[in-house]
């Protein structure tokens, strides 16, 4: 009979290694609201208590308006402008769009959100320099595009391997971009790991999801 | 033969002069017809320009780019723009990238750097005021201090001893007010505004702490002194309002919430108050500027997304001079714009532009540029 110990084994080390990687095998919406309470991130609570005056009742509510705030729905209260009552009230388009939709081609709203905090009053800097293929931040390239056939990076259709979270190729990373770079290619405002990156950068872990050797 | 030559050597010499006279200072773009609002209602905000740094004043001469001279050094510019503040005839822009505070110098064609040298190092270079005698006031949010240097750039003192009752965390906003003689200067993490005595500069009190009540703050950022009265307006940013204080600290009244509709704010930053109480806050997510009165009523907003005069990127700090005009870092558009109140005493000063102005029919109005560049 074939040793049944040693497909046991197999399955086991399997196991192992696959819980090595995915801290959390099962993220859902809820997710993200345990994620983001235990970071800097939550902004809304203080000495337990929650600080957003406008927002009353649902808690989860609280903690998303921050940066989600193009998703609340706040009714016009007899606005007008004084100096120009004929003018047409209407919403204002949020993070760098305008009213015919988003104009930078390199920079989505979605890194627009992080700017717009990250200013070094409000929150850590967010510098940029010059790097060969154009901005950088921290010394790594950003708003450029992923050049999947380019040296040392992998193609899109390769698996990030041991990653938290729904990104499970290399394409997912930066299709919602024009396939260009942005920070929440690598970062996840909602995450807990530290600097919240996507995933533990253990063993260049986040680095190898892009990163051929 | 010789006539052929001297021909020539005549012609050549025409066109190098043509040659020599296309080059010459890139001024910064004038463009006057760009107000708000729009006629027939009476305008109230000029568009007067913009600074970007050095490649305002240094224009390359054609005879350079011809001759292929080399660059001798690279036109050092704005990066990332945060504080910004204005007097005598000067504009002064703090960068958080580039770490230095740029003195621009219109009048004289002039760029100098506060900050550059050993003594009084600047890291992040926040909030800038200026005071009469000609001292400039930085907040440096990183070295947690608020330098004192004159406009050459020496160093005189620095506020906020860490280990006084003044210590500073994350100094943002500062703002002066000259006739009581005090320097008040908005602590992000501390959320509390901290007020110093301009003269020996010791700390004298603070209020606020954090919380969502009146007179309580949650990350506030800027302030701005009401130069008629001595009120204060503090940008409440992760409150999203604006509250105003009597000089002592006493709370008067707050407006704004979160929102994106007219009147409310997402990411409220800079802040300024003209000499008729009219208050400005800029809004970085909005990529505009609202306009209130002293009450807290909406007036007007100005600009939206993009490149041309009037447009912004992500715009941070704001100040108004005392000959109310209105100064936006556009932070990612690398330049400070100019904007003009146009008051009862500009519009004594200046009848002939404002006639201009009030002349401007809708059919010739010159829509404002989408792009620049």
């Amino acid at each position: 009979m074939f040793p049944f110990y040693i497909f046991f084994f197999v399955f086991l080390m399997a196991f192992v290694y696959a819980a090595n990687f995915s801290e959390f095998p099962f993220r859902s919406d809820t997710e993200h609201e345990k994620g983001i309470r235990s970071t800097k991130h939550n902004l809304a609570e203080y000495k337990g208590k929650i600080l957003n005056p406008n927002i009353t009742g649902e808690y989860n509510l609280a903690l998303c308006m921050w940066c989600h705030t193009q998703n609340i729905d706040i009714s016009f209260v007899d606005v007008e402008y004084k100096w120009d009552p004929e003018k047409t009230v209407e919403k204002f388009p949020v993070y760098g769009q305008t009213k015919k939709g988003p104009v930078l081609k390199d920079i989505s709203s979605s890194s627009m959100v992080c700017l717009s905090c990250h200013d070094g009053a409000n929150a850590p800097n967010i510098t940029f320099g010059k790097s060969g293929v154009g901005t950088s931040v921290h010394s790594h390239p950003v708003f450029n595009i992923y050049k999947q056939d380019a040296k040392y990076l992998k193609p899109f259709n390769s698996p990030l391997i041991g990653w938290e979270g729904r990104k499970h190729f290399v394409y997912d990373l930066i299709k919602e971009y024009n396939g260009r770079i942005q920070c929440a290619s690598c970062h996840d405002p909602h995450s807990p790991n530290p600097l919240f990156l996507r995933t533990r950068n253990k063993g260049s872990r986040l680095c190898r999801g892009c990163h051929a050797i | 033969m010789s006539r052929e030559i001297i021909l020539k050597t005549l012609g050549l010499f025409l066109i190098g002069i043509f040659i020599y006279s296309c080059g010459g200072p890139k001024k910064p773009a004038k463009i006057e017809k760009v107000f708000w609002p729009l006629p027939p209602e009476e305008p109230r905000i000029l568009y007067l320009g913009s600074y970007h740094g050095e490649s305002d004043f240094k224009g390359k001469s054609a005879l350079d780019v011809l001759l292929g001279e080399p660059d001798k050094d690279v036109p050092r510019n704005l990066i990332k723009p945060y504080g910004v503040a204005a007097r005598f005839g000067k504009i002064l822009a703090g960068d958080t990238v580039a770490a230095v505070v740029f003195v621009l110098d219109p009048k004289n064609k002039k760029v100098s750097f506060i900050g550059d040298k050993p003594m009084g190092k600047l890291r992040i270079p926040v909030g800038i005021d200026i005071d009469k005698k000609g001292k400039v006031y930085v907040a440096d949010a990183k070295n947690q201090r608020v330098f004192v240097y004159d406009f050459k750039g020496k160093l005189i003192t620095a506020f906020g001893d860490p280990d006084g009752p003044g210590k500073l965390l994350r100094p943002a906003g500062i703002a002066i007010n000259e006739k009581d003689k005090r320097l008040y200067v908005v602590d992000v993490l501390d959320h509390r505004v901290k007020v110093y005595s301009l003269e020996n500069g010791k700390f004298l009190f603070s209020f606020g702490k954090r919380g969502k009540e009146d007179g309580e703050f949650n990350f506030p950022t800027n302030i701005a002194v009401d130069r008629r009265n001595g009120h204060v307006a503090v940008v409440d940013t992760m409150n999203f309002r604006v509250q105003i204080f009597d000089k002592d600290g006493n709370f008067i009244r707050r407006f704004g919430k979160l929102g994106i509709v007219p009147g409310t704010f997402a990411r409220p930053k800079g802040i300024g108050i003209d000499s008729e109480g009219h208050i400005y806050v800029a809004d970085a997510a909005f990529n505009n500027i609202q306009i209130f009165d002293d009450k807290g009523n909406l007036l007007l907003f100005i600009g939206k997304f993009g490149f041309g005069p009037g447009e912004f990127n992500l715009p941070a700090g704001l100040y108004v001079d005392r000959a109310d005009r209105i100064y936006v870092a556009d932070s990612m558009n690398k330049r400070i714009q100019v904007f003009q109140y146009i008051s009862e005493a500009w519009k004594k000063k200046y009848p002939e532009k404002y006639r201009q102005l009030k002349l401007y029919k809708p059919e010739n109005f010159n829509k404002p540029k989408t792009k620049e560049q």
